[in-house]
């Protein structure tokens, strides 16, 4: 209707002026009309796609309303008197406050951009004084989602602070994204103009990309869902990279696999022998035509053992003393994933651990909602203040502790120590449940010269990696007991370092923004993922070794390419920083856990929230996934451990294309379990390969906990 | 090491406050600290430069020290936290702030309040060294226990109580205990006990409304309550009867209820008013009463066959009675048919008052209660045994008490005088309740007789008389009785209240409430003369019926 009027009118007008009728039509869809006016205008198609690239970039940011930001441009930004900006900033924020229930989230939701932007800007001006009387004034708001960001923006007070201030480049140099919907959006553009807020809009002009999406705010929006986060990326470039086709299936030669496939060879001998068995007896039952009760009760046995496997063969069980399976489900992968080619060089796993893996999978018990896991807590005494983290081979025969006077302690399960060796001698071995005194022997492991951060056994359970602030990882090794060699490269304290599923690449998390991947063979970085606005907080590694996976304190959570180092997925919702990752054992989902205690499941393929695990009162310090997914389990400062359903809800591959839900609209879940823990933070939760759950935790002493 | 001042303008340790909004390092602080350290005095303006720059970098430290404290996964800022941001950034740490110095006192100077510094003490070398050394501090070690078996987290020292402490209920401002929340406190013990305990909110609105109710229910059962308190009571009730959206207050009327019957188990006035608010409660279409019936019955019970609901003997406790024994019926028509165990159960217990050796006023409440449960009732548990009692019980009971004998008196001491009168005092009182359970069984048993009959035409007769049968019983607790006292009446001692003999019978209905003593036995005489003058009035259908009808209690009758 409107381009048809405007249309005539158009073909008087300057260039200029078409070139707005023509964005306007283009974002309202009006695909005919704009033609026309583009063969009338004698515009040629490229010159509004440059438009686009050139001086507008807003118009592209923003993906919005162009009408809006071609009015911008109109006006330069006023050189104006700051208490024009306080005095703005208030009046938006009064009417954002004000506003119907119904946008009140979405409206309020600039609020912060908007609050940081005017603040920096009076900084920056020399406004220090009228500066903290705004953030006095106004910060109060913005403190449950934006603490950290506010501690350190109310530090600034000079000119000269914003161009070394971290917090403040990082506001200065990147567009936050907000997300709207249409309605809510042209209700601000209306109000600004109405109101002639040129100092608020110059700030949301230069500084905010509104992503601007159709339909109604969702009506139960919880603010915390919907933090602005800066990615450093406007929405359109992250939904580009985000659209990236992954390879999320699992390698060839990975352990799940190979479990599935064993389990198809074994019951496919079993159902050859089984035949065998049966023509065997069909013949002696010829011959003898005897009762077969004994048969029918064997094969009602069979029916039992087999329940677990899903299989539904009814046949009896062949005698095969050496490949029993295990009387009880076994967990397994349940939609075998696509297997892909890694384009990663992977190490073989040697033949002793590999078999001793395989096996292990073999027993593993199965975890659903209904049988939750079993937990085994390992408290370390005495160490609170000590001790920072913690972690088990995966097969619980040793479990190692990094502490802050810079060693790092191995307790060996399965190793008797000298006093109760000499006891055994004396009086034989103790009944289980007597109460002797046994300590576990450990070994101190010296090396470092600095708070350890981390520590990580190798899946083959031979080597240990500690990370620690003095900026060096070390391979330690359990056999020999002693350190094989530390790793350079860093010049920041290391918060986190993890090997790869496979062993012999490890990743490594750094205070300086940055993760590293090093091969155990070089004492330098193969790989570095650069891209974070804050420090690196945890990583962790895809099944198929191909990804990394980086949480920072930037409140993003990004994937990274191994082969080329490029990022691929960057997931931002959460209203803290990203305290833990944990990938399930298909590679299809990522859990992210934050500081404010949420935990976040996103799907890798279509680049979404999943579900939303609300519980934790405290940082989520780590999660794990049971063998063959289904469950996620993680540990936190609130002393607890809390078991959740990690089931992801059925993927279609077209739904891909569609724009992805707001956080807000993703399912809820409460844990299924909790599990609290006497005074003791959980530092660690890491299913073994059998399926039992370990946690690990310092207890507090008295004096801390009151 | 010199002093170390510090000139703090607001808060000593407000540095480690983070959000700290205002500018915390004052302009004074720099040149506090410009004097200690000899340097040369700056000037206001740099003073101010420093100052925004220095409390800059304090800032970014302490959220350094923070950040550092987050990965060593604690809770609370310790110095070695800061000495670690310090070295983050290449600065000196600061020494001698160990972990084990936590406790750093600052104090204020004399001259200057806002001036601080550090207060250390003096060590003495030889001291230190003879000192014996602390112990080391233990080592750390790994203890492992099952956290949770199978998703259920076993009952061990290791894990913590299973329950978590149920939250404080909410007390109700005037000092009555609240019941707990019907909602299942403590939650699954399975659940490890932090499952949120679903607590009972009440609005203020409505606690505003169980404070007015409960305050008047309380001021108005006094027996020198205003009128204006006896209207807004009536007011109350009829909100209780009608008014929607009073269920949430239920468990809490109930608790009020139930704790303010057994409070005032001697408050007659107050009983009443109670019987009268679950009555309201009762018929309230949209409260569920059913849930808390259990709890209600008990005290309407009591109200029913209690040994003594007055605080003199002489109160009308009868027409309570009657009452709370209405409401007993009302109860069980109205919910006999969701819960049938409810009448038989009632019964019982009514049944077993009546037969047990309890005082009379009991056996008393009972009949009155059995009777208003309907003939079918009275039939099924009066009637066998009423012969039985009769003959036991209430027969000794009618006989008069013997007069005093003043010529004994005149021997005896003053005391044992005493004792005399206030024995043939119980003696008469003793009587009169017997001539009032009396009353009682003869209503009850023609009732019940009447009902059996059941013709058409004494069907309607039967209604008219029940009518004028709640007339009177309304009218007055003490009309019905006529027929025994008839005989008694003039035995009993005339001298004690000089009723005129044409005062009207309604007269009595005020006189109840000042002493039944006084009111009942002289008043029966001129009621009686009163109706059989009136000749052919449903009064004589009623003697007529009850004599025609009751066999026994004719032959009762005249044995007395």
């Amino acid at each position: 209707m409107s381009a048809s009027t405007r249309t005539p009118d158009a073909e008087g007008a300057s260039e200029a002026l078409d070139r707005v009728v023509l964005r306007y039509l283009a974002k309202r869809g009006y695909k005919s009309a704009a033609g026309v006016l583009r063969a009338e205008a004698g515009l040629a198609q490229t010159v509004s796609e440059d438009d686009y690239k050139t001086g507008m970039s807003l118009a592209s940011a923003m993906g919005a309303d162009a009408a809006l930001s071609d009015h911008l441009l109109w006006r330069s930004e006023q050189e104006s008197d700051p208490r024009f900006a306080i005095a703005a900033y208030a009046k938006l924020r009064d009417w954002a406050h004000g506003s119907l229930e119904k946008y009140k989230g979405e409206l309020c939701r600039i609020l912060f951009p908007a609050f940081a932007h005017v603040l920096i800007d009076l900084v920056k001006r020399g406004f220090g004084e009228e500066a903290r009387e705004f953030y006095v004034e106004h910060h109060a708001d913005h403190m449950r989602l934006y603490g950290e960001d506010l501690a350190a923006l109310s530090a600034l007070s000079e000119p000269e602070h914003i161009e070394s201030d971290p917090i403040a480049r990082k506001f200065l140099e990147n567009k936050a994204s907000v997300r709207m919907t249409s309605y809510s959006f042209d209700l601000l553009v209306k109000f600004l103009h109405a109101n002639d807020l040129m100092a608020v809009l110059a700030v949301l002009n230069a500084h905010l990309c509104v992503d601007v999406v159709k339909g109604d705010p969702s009506p139960f929006e919880d603010d915390a869902d919907g933090a602005v986060v800066i990615t450093g990326r406007t929405p359109e470039a992250q939904r580009k990279f985000n659209s990236v086709k992954g390879r999320w299936g699992l390698v060839e030669s990975c352990l799940e696999i190979e479990r599935i496939r064993q389990h198809k060879k074994d019951t496919k001998e079993r159902e050859k022998e089984r035949a065998a068995k049966a023509r065997e007896e069909a013949k002696k039952s010829k011959k003898k035509k005897k009762k077969n009760d004994g048969g029918a009760e064997e094969a009602n046995e069979a029916e039992v053992d087999e329940d677990g496997e899903g299989e539904g063969d009814d046949e009896e069980m062949p005698d095969v003393p050496e490949k029993k399976e295990a009387e009880y489900p076994v967990a397994m992968l349940e939609n075998p994933p696509n297997t892909i080619r890694s384009k990663v060089p992977l190490p073989q796993l040697d033949y002793d651990a590999y078999e001793e893996a395989v096996e292990d999978l073999r027993w593993r018990v199965k975890l659903t909602k209904d049988t939750l896991p079993t937990v085994c807590f390992f408290t370390f005494t005495h160490a609170h203040g000590l001790l920072t983290c913690s972690d088990a081979t995966a097969d619980v025969k040793h479990v190692a502790g990094g502490f802050t006077d810079s060693v790092v302690r191995v307790w060996h399960l399965e190793e008797e120590d000298e006093d109760y060796k000499k006891y055994k001698k004396e009086k034989g071995p103790i009944d289980r449940d007597a109460k002797v005194a046994r300590s576990i022997p450990m070994t101190e492991f010296v090396g470092h010269s600095a708070p350890v951060h981390q520590v990580a056994f190798s899946p083959c359970g031979k080597f240990l990696l500690s990370a620690s602030r003095d900026c060096h990882v070390r391979v330690w090794s359990m056999e020999l007991k002693i350190c094989l060699c530390a790793y350079e490269g860093h010049l920041h304290p290391i918060w986190d370092v993890q090997w790869s599923p496979f062993g012999y690449y490890f990743a490594t998390a750094c205070h300086d923004r940055v993760a590293r991947v090093y091969a155990m063979d070089a004492p330098f970085p193969r790989r570095m993922f650069v891209g974070h606005l804050s420090n690196v907080d945890c990583i962790a590694w895809h099944p198929n070794v191909n990804y990394v996976a980086t949480g920072s304190a930037d409140r993003t959570l990004r994937l990274w390419e191994m082969s080329d180092g490029e990022c691929v997925r960057v997931f931002a919702g959460h209203a803290a920083g990203v305290r833990s990752i944990a990938f399930s054992p298909d590679g299809r989902t990522i859990a992210s856990g934050a500081d404010d205690g949420r935990v976040y499941l996103w799907d890798l393929a279509r680049a979404t929230c999943v579900a939303s695990l609300k519980g934790h009162v405290g940082p989520v310090y780590s999660m794990d996934f049971a063998g063959g997914g289904g469950l996620v389990v993680s540990g936190g400062a609130d002393d607890t451990v809390r078991v959740w359903d990690a089931s992801t809800p059925e993927t279609n591959e077209d739904d891909a294309t569609n724009a992805p839900p707001p956080l807000s609209a993703v399912a809820k879940r409460l844990p299924l379990k909790t599990f609290p823990t006497k005074n003791t933070p959980v530092f660690k939760v890491k299913f073994s390969r059998r399926n039992l759950c370990l946690a690990m935790g310092a207890r507090r002493s008295k004096t801390e906990s009151s | 090491m010199g002093q170390h001042s510090k000139k703090f303008p607001r808060t000593p340790h407000s540095a480690t406050r983070v959000m700290a909004p205002a500018s915390t390092y004052a302009p004074a602080s720099v040149v506090a600290v410009a004097d200690t350290i000899g340097a040369p005095r700056p000037s206001d303006e740099a003073a101010k430069a420093l100052a925004s720059d220095v409390e800059y970098r304090l800032r970014t430290i302490i959220q350094d020290a923070i950040k550092i404290m987050r990965h060593c996964k604690r809770e609370t800022l310790r110095a070695e936290d800061v000495n670690a941001a310090l070295k983050l950034r290449n600065c000196e740490p600061l020494y001698g702030f160990g972990t084990g110095t936590s406790s750093v006192q600052y104090k204020r100077t004399k001259e200057d309040p806002e001036v601080f510094y550090l207060d250390e003490r003096e060590i003495d070398v030889r001291e230190l060294i003879t000192k014996r050394l602390p112990r080391p501090p233990v080592d750390v070690n790994l203890v492992p226990h099952w956290l949770a078996v199978e998703g259920v987290q076993p009952m061990i020292p290791e894990n913590p109580m299973p329950l978590a402490p149920e939250p404080k209920p909410l007390q109700p401002p005037l000092g009555s205990k609240r019941p707990r929340a019907r909602a299942e406190g403590g939650g699954d013990p399975d659940a490890g006990g932090l499952q949120p305990v679903v607590s009972h909110v009440l609005t203020k609105e409505l606690q505003y409304y169980f404070d007015k109710v409960t305050a008047l229910v309380r001021g108005a059962g006094r027996a020198e309550a205003s009128d204006r308190d006896v209207d807004l009571l009536a007011r109350a009730l009829r909100s209780l009867g009608e008014d929607v959206g009073l269920h949430n207050l239920m468990p809490y009327f109930t608790q009020f209820i139930t704790e303010e019957t057994t409070a005032s188990l001697r408050d007659l006035p107050r009983l009443r008013v109670l019987i009268q608010m679950i009555r309201a409660l009762i018929s309230n279409p949209d409260i569920n009463v059913e849930l808390y019936l259990h709890q209600l019955m008990p005290s309407v019970v009591t109200c029913v066959v209690a040994k003594r609901l007055c605080q003199n003997l002489d109160e009308d406790h009868w027409s309570l009675r009657d009452d709370a024994a209405n409401t007993v019926a009302f109860v069980c028509a109205k919910f006999g048919a969701a819960y049938p165990s409810i009448q038989p159960r009632i019964t019982r217990t009514l049944l077993r008052a009546l037969l047990d050796t309890k005082p009379l006023t009991t056996h008393y409440g009972a009949v009155r209660g059995l009777q208003a449960l309907g003939p079918k009732v009275v039939r099924e548990t009066i009637m066998p045994n009423l012969r039985a009692y009769m003959t036991n019980t209430l027969e000794p009971a009618l006989e008069a008490p013997k007069p005093l004998d003043d010529s004994e008196l005149k021997n005896a001491s003053e005391e044992d005088r005493n004792i005399a009168v206030a024995k043939a005092k119980l003696a008469v009182l003793r009587h009169t309740d017997a001539q009032r359970v009396m009353g009682a069984l003869q209503e009850a048993v023609g009732a019940c007789l009447r009902d059996e009959i059941g013709d058409a035409e004494n069907a309607a007769r039967e209604k008219r008389l029940a009518d004028q049968l709640m007339r009177w019983h309304r009218i007055d607790g003490a009309g019905r009785f006529e027929k025994d006292e008839t005989a008694t009446g003039k035995d009993a001692p005339a001298k004690k209240t000089p009723v005129s003999p044409n005062s009207p019978s309604r007269q009595g209905r005020g006189a109840t409430a000042k002493g039944a003593k006084s009111a009942v036995v002289p008043k029966a005489a001129p009621l009686v003369r009163g109706r059989r003058t009136r000749g052919t009035t449903p009064d004589d259908d009623i003697g007529d019926a009850a004599a025609a009808h009751a066999p026994n209690v004719a032959v009762a009758e005249t044995h007395v």
